[in-house]
């Protein structure tokens, strides 16, 4: 009843949250598919941020409830106050979006007066985590410290997007942008800490290991390296802008460091799927990561950032981030605390979702390197009138993606309404 | 080296990230002088280019949307110019939606826009795109 009260609200809020994700990206591509007659009652500059601010509620939500049910303090009726000012929140950001009202940018368009509810909520949250940790000086497994990484970036970084507000950062277009750069960087690490969190805690439910079994070398290795990606690796963003030379080549080395990420999975990758959709799942994150770390190698380097940032490679890389990495673990613990039993159905599903993946990502990788390849030799309207039959293509197979998720979804919602079942299981 | 230090190690990197930080926000730019400060209609320009969303159809310097074009150094380059700007934003196009704006609404963004070509040139002359990169 415990697991059903407090925990499962989270999961479902997550489900819906990732089904309005998935809906409005629907909408948007439909919207590039057949013209304007959308725009009378969804444009697309409304569209667009309430597909990113269902897609980072989504990826909260998730998160947060797959942290308040690993931790072992007494459920407290906060969290009931927490979901309700999480929701009223949510609901309130998208409704304003749908009603025109904007005021913000990338991932926050919203107006600055919906920062005050965020902080609210988080202060809460980080009370409710930090109260359920006794800080006895004994080891720490990391995932704890990982969700406290991201709890405590997440307040920081989030904060410091919104400093464009002051008259002295965005009377300054290169300096703002700069720091707008940064603190997205920054930010998407934070939830990512959150999420992979997450996974390092489900790896060792799925391998029977107690807390108090001691982390591996390289799980502390894995942590020191993503909080300095965190910290520092975000300036490939802007090798093209007139910034001080110190930003660009002191993230450029520490982005380098993403090698030894890479060696170090690769070391510990396993071909063989468990059968356990949990496991299943969270397989199929870490071969995303595997091709997310080169694409990311990869956009660092100068030369081919030349012909890859602000195209549609970017967008791919972001894609697999949320879709491959962040999503496909988050299911991963819907799954498992959902019980989930094996099943055919939702195996093939699951592999027919990431083929689909597959598919849009490297048709967004396709155009995003001919864009890149030719914006600065063709002008921009030939480009696009060019491309225009690649991307409705590429359009259609993000369409099908997102059509892939649906009995995907299904299964794990049902699961999760019958706690009853999913108990005795 | 205990697993611990890993942890214990992120603890020492918040020193040199606070460090990192205040450099940032106050030397960012090598040269504050050549990048000037917007005027008041480019900050009023600024704050409409947020209230309106543009960004979610157009970039400037690659943050912000892909179904518009890129904006950074439009309004510098042959043939445009403010009027340019602001005939798209007051009549619209096939792909562009009217957004309602006034015209000294329009006329504040054009601004907005001119003044960040302007800017992101008068820097580019001294540090061409690309230069600072490793």
């Amino acid at each position: 009843m415990r697991t059903h009260l407090n925990i499962f609200p989270w999961l479902k809020l997550a489900l819906l949250a990732l089904s309005a994700t998935l809906f409005f990206g629907f909408l948007a591509a439909l919207r590039y598919q057949t013209g304007a007659w959308l725009d009378d009652y969804l444009s697309f500059r409304k569209l667009r941020p309430l597909h990113v601010s269902s897609a980072v509620g989504w990826i909260f939500a998730s998160a947060i409830g797959l942290i308040l049910h690993a931790r072992k303090a007494k459920p407290e009726t906060k969290e009931w106050l927490m979901l309700s000012l999480y929701t009223v929140t949510g609901l309130a950001i998208l409704l304003s979006y749908a009603l025109g009202f904007f005021g913000g940018r990338e991932y926050w368009e919203f107006n600055a007066l919906f920062a005050a509810p965020i902080l609210l909520f988080w202060w809460l949250f980080g009370k409710a985590l930090l109260r359920s940790y006794k800080f006895t000086g004994q080891q720490v497994p990391v995932y704890r410290w990982m969700w406290l990484t991201g709890l405590f970036f997440f307040a920081f970084t989030f904060l410091e997007s919104m400093l464009w507000h002051l008259p002295a950062i965005h009377g300054q277009p290169v300096r703002e942008t700069a720091l707008q750069w940064k603190s997205y960087g920054s930010l998407v690490g934070s939830w990512n800490m959150l999420v992979y969190g997450s996974a390092a805690w489900l790896g060792r439910r799925l391998e029977n290991q107690s807390d108090s079994t001691p982390d591996r070398w390289q799980e502390g290795a894995l942590y020191l390296l993503s909080l300095t990606n965190l910290m520092f690796n975000w300036s490939h963003h802007i090798y093209d802008m007139p910034v001080s030379k110190w930003i660009l080549q002191l993230g450029f080395y520490i982005s380098m460091t993403e090698l030894l990420v890479l060696f170090l999975l690769l070391k510990s990758f396993r071909l063989k799927i468990d059968g356990r959709p949990a496991a299943r799942l969270l397989w199929f994150s870490e071969l995303w990561v595997l091709v997310n770390l080169v694409s990311a190698i990869g956009l660092s380097v100068p030369w081919l950032n030349r012909f890859t940032h602000g195209t549609f490679v970017t967008v791919a890389h972001a894609m697999g981030t949320t879709i491959g990495i962040n999503s496909m673990i988050l299911l991963a613990g819907i799954a498992y605390h959902g019980r989930l039993e094996i099943s055919n159905g939702f195996n093939k599903w699951l592999n027919v979702l990431q083929l689909s993946l597959l598919f849009f990502l490297i048709s967004l990788f396709v155009i995003g390197l001919y864009t890149g390849l030719n914006r600065e030799s063709m002008a921009d309207a030939v480009l696009r009138s060019q491309l225009r039959p690649y991307v409705k293509a590429t359009m259609l197979l993000g369409m099908c993606t997102a059509l892939c998720f649906i009995p995907v979804l299904k299964m794990l919602y049902c699961r999760l309404s019958r706690p009853a079942d999913a108990a005795a299981a | 080296m205990t697993r611990f230090s890993f942890k214990r190690w992120s603890l020492f990197l918040l020193l040199p990230y606070g460090l990192y930080c205040s450099l940032l926000y106050s030397r960012s730019l090598d040269d504050e002088a050549v990048a000037g400060e917007l005027s008041q209609a480019g900050r009023r320009g600024r704050m409409l280019w947020a209230e309106y969303n543009c960004q979610s159809c157009h970039q400037l310097f690659k943050l912000g949307g892909y179904l518009g074009p890129e904006l950074t150094h439009t309004l510098l380059e042959p043939g445009k110019s403010e009027a340019y700007a602001m005939a798209f934003m007051l009549t619209g196009t096939a792909n562009m939606p009217t957004l309602g704006l006034s015209k000294q609404e329009a006329f504040d963004i054009a601004r907005y826009l001119t003044e960040v070509a302007q800017s992101a040139a008068a820097l580019r002359k001294q540090n061409p795109p690309y230069a600072n990169a490793p």
